[in-house]
């Protein structure tokens, strides 16, 4: 029981910190940068490119972001469920006056 | 065309502050992947369930990790491009300066001229004007050429923009850009690399029949179009089957109620052979659908699959198609061989597919035994309405207009790869014609290998763009065929070609069988051309693989084979006479 405690501990830990990634992914800006491409190029062939390049980054890094937050949400879940299975079991074992 | 105003419009200094923006994007990136490291789940945690997690971490911090990768190729990309443009303006600059200080005018288009009221106004002569003439000639080629280099630096950018965007959803819509209309192999290959990898995989979903037969597209792109059009093109020719026999039996029932007896048996004739001819047609390119189907079922003995390089419903007497034997698109070496007469894709692409398979081997057992780790392509190529028969057979149009289309095939080899492979072309019979007024319009071929031939469609051999001393001719005893010279010399007389042996020989111990005749080799066949350890193949396969020191055989004019068979008449009482031309 002690390991479960240690380990829903760090699993929450890291769910944490995939969160947090996440928040910083949303931040990344490609299609903002590379749109500075076209204004340095006005009418050229680059220039025409940096619109769908653009978005395609900006979708890509959109799913880093989101998938971070679900990877994230899917162990702080995993956290609270081993949480809850050992809080109810040191319950059960309280009940039967074992205590831990 | 880009103006001069257009290029001193661009800005290499934003260029370069875009490339420090990516650069800090990219550093954001790898700050993501990072984290995302240490949301790996804890050591302690087991089971199917970790283990789940585990690997979907490090997924999602390789995909960050490839997403940062393409960010900092951009940056690069920019980097460059704002070098060359920056360059390229200060160059501009210079020109430009020149032809003004000098009192020239400098247009939009970068065309420099002399005024004559500039002149006078600045108290010229009006012979010193002319004398200038030449100046303006020069100043104008030196612009033209800093605005190409300015607008080459940015279509490169643009190449890197599209081959670095990552691909998106499939709930997308699909690019519309078709290839360049009637263009050249080398614009389709342009065309093909400024699409981004996703586009790339759309067009060959949603529109295959645009690069199926496209030279210049990468073998494998071209393989995925042209298989999953295999059953359009089924589909197709069993409705044009349907409508031809429904045609036809319309118009019958049109003329058996009108005329007389005689008029009616005549339109009965003439109608039959037409449905006879078009059925025919029809069927023989389902036939050939079928073959390529169960041919495409192969693979060589790395275990890569076949690539269908063209597989082409539209001509109006045959079905085309051009099959490989191992990866055109990154083997170190690249043959092509051209059948010959009565060649169809029904009756003959399995035979030349064996044939393909069995040089492919021996061309890389030469290249073994001298520890060279080379890869080998082979391509059976049916691209052209070969001569059904000797009426077609002795007119050399078939073989004109498989050209062309031959010579783009080797153009778009070379177009659709960035290294430059070896390249060996071989042709057989009439297909050894094609081939050669083939590559009397590319030069693409490295090596050149012609056998039972007619002619090359040329009486010196110079005219092939192929480098000296890499022609070969092999004729079969017996080979009545390659004596003609219907379309050229005999290519055995010719000089600056090498004629290589086909009779017995033993060479470094182990004996090859010598071979006759006209025809090639079936799979078992040990006396053909092509057959299973002759020394035909071997010598073919030297060639094949770049190894021309291996090669066996008299290459200082050693005569007419044919002339062999006559002397040793008790061997072969009648010639053979050619079964496939």
């Amino acid at each position: 029981m002690v390991e479960v405690e240690a380990d829903s501990g760090r699993i929450r830990e890291a769910g944490d910190n995939a969160l947090a990634t996440s928040e910083h992914l949303a931040q990344v800006r490609l299609a903002e940068s590379i749109a500075l491409i076209g204004g340095a190029l006005p009418g050229g062939a680059a220039a025409e490119a940096c619109g769908p390049t653009g978005r395609a980054f900006a979708v890509r890094t959109h799913e880093h972001h989101a998938a971070a937050a679900r990877y994230g949400e899917a162990l702080a879940a995993t956290a609270s469920e081993y949480e809850n299975t050992d809080s109810t079991f040191a319950q059960q074992l309280r009940d039967l006056g074992g205590g831990r | 065309m880009t103006s001069l105003a257009t290029v001193g419009a661009w800005d290499p200094q934003a260029l370069w502050a875009a490339a420090d923006a990516l650069r800090a994007e990219q550093e954001a990136l790898i700050d993501g992947r990072d984290g995302l490291e240490r949301a790996a789940p804890p050591p302690t945690w087991t089971g199917v369930a970790a283990e789940r997690a585990a690997t979907r971490c490090r997924e999602q911090a390789n995909a960050i990790e490839e997403t940062a990768e393409r960010v900092r190729a951009l940056a690069a990309a920019c980097d460059a491009a704002a070098e060359e443009i920056a360059a390229a303006q200060s160059e501009l600059d210079s020109f430009t300066t020149t032809a003004r200080r000098r009192g020239f005018a400098v247009d939009d288009d970068g065309r420099v001229t002399a005024t004559l009221w500039s002149r006078l106004r600045d108290g010229l002569d009006v012979a010193e004007w002319f004398d200038g003439e030449d100046d303006t000639v020069e100043l104008t080629a030196g612009i033209g050429r800093a605005i190409a280099r300015a607008v080459e630096a940015d279509r490169t950018l643009r190449a890197e923009l599209h081959r670095h965007a990552p691909h998106l959803p499939e709930s997308r819509p699909a690019p519309t850009t078709s290839p360049p209309p009637a263009g050249s192999p080398r614009e389709a290959a342009d065309w093909w690399h400024d699409l981004t990898e996703w586009e790339q995989q759309r067009i060959i979903a949603d529109h295959p029949e645009w690069i199926g037969n496209l030279d210049g597209i990468p073998a494998a792109a071209r393989d995925a179009a042209n298989r999953s059009l295999i059953d359009d093109h089924v589909a197709a020719l069993e409705a044009e089957r349907d409508r031809i026999s429904a045609a036809v039996a319309e118009r019958w029932e049109e003329a058996r109620t009108t005329g007389d007896a005689r008029s009616r048996a005549l339109a009965e004739y003439s109608y039959r052979r037409e449905l006879e001819q078009a059925l025919r047609t029809t069927n023989g390119k389902l036939d050939g659908l079928a073959e390529v189907a169960t041919l495409l079922e192969r693979t060589d003995t790395a275990g890569d699959p076949r690539q269908l390089l063209t597989l082409d419903i539209s001509d109006p007497n045959q079905l085309l198609a051009a099959v490989a034997v191992g990866d055109v698109d990154a083997a170190d070496h690249v043959a092509v061989f051209t059948p010959g007469m009565n060649t169809t894709v029904a009756s003959s692409l399995s035979h030349h597919d064996d044939s393909m398979s069995r040089l492919q081997q021996e061309a890389l057992t030469q290249l073994a035994a001298a520890g060279r780790e080379e890869s080998v392509a082979a391509v059976a190529w049916l691209g052209y309405e070969a001569p059904q028969g000797l009426v077609q057979a002795i007119s050399r149009s078939r073989a004109d207009a498989g050209a062309e289309s031959l010579a783009s095939f080797f153009d778009g080899i070379a177009a659709s790869r960035a290294d430059d492979p070896h390249v060996t072309a071989l042709g057989h019979s009439y297909g050894s014609t094609t081939t050669g007024l083939a590559l009397q319009r590319t030069s693409v071929a490295d090596d050149a290998v012609f056998f039972g031939s007619p002619g090359l469609g040329t009486d010196d051999i110079g005219d092939l763009n192929v480098p000296d001393g890499h022609s070969y001719v092999l004729e079969n005893t017996w080979d009545a065929v390659a004596d003609t010279g219907v379309f050229g010399t005999d290519p055995n007389q010719l000089d600056g070609v090498h004629n290589l042996e086909t009779g017995e020989a033993t060479i470094d111990g182990r004996v090859y069988h010598g071979s006759t005749g006209h025809g090639t080799a079936g799979p078992d066949d040990t006396d053909a051309y092509l057959g299973r350890d002759t020394t035909n193949l071997y010598n073919m396969g030297a060639v094949v693989a770049d190894r021309s020191e291996l090669v066996y055989g008299d290459n200082s004019g050693f005569g007419d084979a044919f002339s062999r068979g006559l002397r040793a008449p008790a061997e072969h009482p009648w010639p053979i006479l050619p079964m496939g031309m």
